[in-house]
């Protein structure tokens, strides 16, 4: 066997491989969201492209409308046709684009992927840095979605910009009205507003004040982790001391959006269990001290809503994952009673 | 090609695919931490895959994703007739053909200032690097499924077995293409000594007989 060419392999940098992840994940969320309630099964790509050019072979006229189609881009400029997924990343530039109703500059030092357009839609992700959007008013059945981190604005039609920093990101709306949406709480903005916002035009997520239980609803009276015996309902999961000042900015942030994702689907568990599961999912494989209460809770209320098999499966990576955390015991007792 | 045998062993074998049949069970029911630690496992041999295959480009993370995407998507329909890697690839090889072929036909978006390649700068391998570029840029040159059979093979150092496999051909095909694309990059490199060299450092593949197939 011959020896390979000396081709090296660039080295990626923990936080592009970080980035990258997040983007990722956000990229497959979204589409698995989108997918909801579509066809259920996907059609590889081969099959796409062949029933496009099937499609494209019944409209017939393929010569007339290439023409067409060739002329109105010549004519759009700097429009540019985007056929599938692409990734921006700018330097010390930003870049201008304008797509099929939509104008983006990407601010410099960021990167930005853009989804494909489609029926019902078109994602895009933001992975560092900014950009500003001008869309043109569009179907509400086929927004256009913008995730930075944990945040997602969705667009009808309005002229904004999207400022990441982290996993937390700035909106501000210049004219129309975007909804944006973290940690199951959506919020409107509307033009000259920005969010989030010192003085709240639109409300973001609030973290319940843990210090003083009664402030809470009932599913989250438990108070901070500590070593004292918890006291109420057994079944809820002792929630985690909240983030401190002194762990910086980010994580700070990340964890106060954690908390108040898991506070939601605590407080959504009697009135939306669907809901609550959905948010408890979206926390429990985290790396972070809320991760572990989202998997416990999560096991709980399917032993709560009657379906044991899920609850054990759950209960049990809980203890296999964290076999001394906090809800551990009760972990125990929940799936002793299941047994 | 002595490492290649040992992969396929027989007991590694099975016990690596009754791993895999759980793991892609749990991946198929969507468990997200399983979607994760198959990106963690999987991400950096992944990585230099693409890389070896597509080169130094501002798409490249954009192709990793699409990659995972596309095997988390395709993960339903995984039979274990293959290993899980060598599939993984194939879905990944698929990726890499679709971007080279929307390339040929429209190379839009293209990334404006970043460089991706922050690999070493080290001034000794600055001329390593200028030849790695020259290579790819001839490479873009290539018929797609050439130039993923040459990368396959001649970059990645797989076997022409393994290549066919993940390229769904057959092994004359596949000589055939690594062939042609050496052939059409030696006649560039008549005219580019620094390509000439990088090109002479291993040995030159033999002209494609009828024979393994």
């Amino acid at each position: 066997m011959q020896k390979p060419l000396p081709v090296e392999v660039e080295t990626v940098s923990a936080r592009r491989w970080a980035r990258l992840e997040r983007s990722l994940f956000a990229r497959w969320d979204e589409e698995q969201r989108l997918d909801a309630g579509s066809q259920p099964v996907r059609q590889a790509p081969a099959r796409q492209v062949r029933r496009l050019v099937a499609i494209a072979a019944v409209v017939g006229v393929a010569a007339a409308a290439s023409a067409v189609c060739f002329v109105t881009w010549r004519r759009a400029g700097d429009a540019v046709a985007l056929d599938r997924t692409s990734r921006i990343a700018t330097g010390a530039n930003g870049s201008h684009l304008s797509l099929q109703g939509l104008t983006l500059d990407v601010e410099p030092e960021s990167a930005v992927v853009l989804g494909s357009p489609f029926e019902r839609g078109m994602l895009i992700v933001l992975d560092r840095g900014g950009i500003v959007c001008e869309v043109a008013p569009r179907s509400a059945d086929a927004p256009l979605v913008i995730q930075a981190g944990s945040v997602q604005v969705k667009v009808v039609g309005t002229r904004f910009s999207v400022t990441r920093t982290g996993e937390k990101a700035r909106v501000a709306v210049e004219h129309g009205v975007v909804e944006v949406a973290e940690g199951g709480h959506v919020a409107r903005v509307g033009a000259g507003q920005v969010w989030p916002s010192e003085a709240p035009a639109v409300a973001p997520p609030q973290a319940a004040p843990i210090a003083n239980p009664s402030d809470v609803p009932s599913a989250v009276e438990d108070g901070p982790e500590s070593d004292v015996t918890q006291k109420g309902d057994s079944n809820t999961p002792r929630a985690p001391a909240k983030a401190s000042g002194a762990a910086g900015g980010r994580h700070a942030g990340y964890g106060e959006a954690a908390q108040a994702r898991f506070e939601a689907a605590s407080a959504l568990e009697r009135s939306e269990p669907v809901r609550a599961v959905e948010l408890y999912k979206g926390l429990e494989n985290g790396r972070d001290s809320w991760a572990q209460h989202a998997l416990y809770a999560h096991g709980r209320l399917e032993a709560a809503r009657g379906n044991a098999v899920q609850a054990r499966q759950l209960l049990e990576r809980y203890l296999s994952r964290f076999p001394k955390g906090p809800n551990s015991a009760d972990a125990r007792s929940v799936l002793e009673r299941l047994r | 090609m002595a490492q290649s045998t040992s992969r396929t062993a027989g007991p590694l074998k099975l016990v690596r695919l009754a791993y895999d049949a759980e793991f892609v069970r749990r991946c198929v029911s969507g468990e997200r931490g399983a979607l994760r630690e198959l990106f963690e496992r999987e991400r950096l041999r992944l990585h230099a895959l693409l890389f070896r295959i597509v080169g130094p480009s501002p798409h490249l993370d954009d192709l990793l994703q699409e990659a995972f995407l596309e095997v988390f998507r395709s993960l339903g329909s995984f039979r274990g007739e293959s290993s899980l890697r060598t599939w993984i690839d194939r879905c990944t090889v698929r990726v890499a053909y679709a971007f080279f072929a929307r390339k040929a036909r429209a190379p839009v978006l293209e990334s404006l200032s970043d460089a991706p390649h922050t690999g070493l700068d080290a001034e000794e391998h600055a001329l390593l690097r200028e030849a790695t570029r020259r290579l790819y840029m001839e490479l873009d040159r290539l018929e797609p499924r050439q130039r993923l059979a040459f990368t396959l093979f001649a970059v990645e150092g797989r076997s022409m077995r393994e290549v066919a496999d993940i390229m769904s051909s057959t092994q004359v095909a596949t000589r055939v293409r690594v062939w042609r694309a050496r052939q059409a990059l030696e006649a560039r490199a008549r005219k580019d000594p620094l390509l000439a060299e990088f090109l002479e450092a291993p040995a030159a593949p033999a002209e494609p007989e009828k024979d393994d197939a």
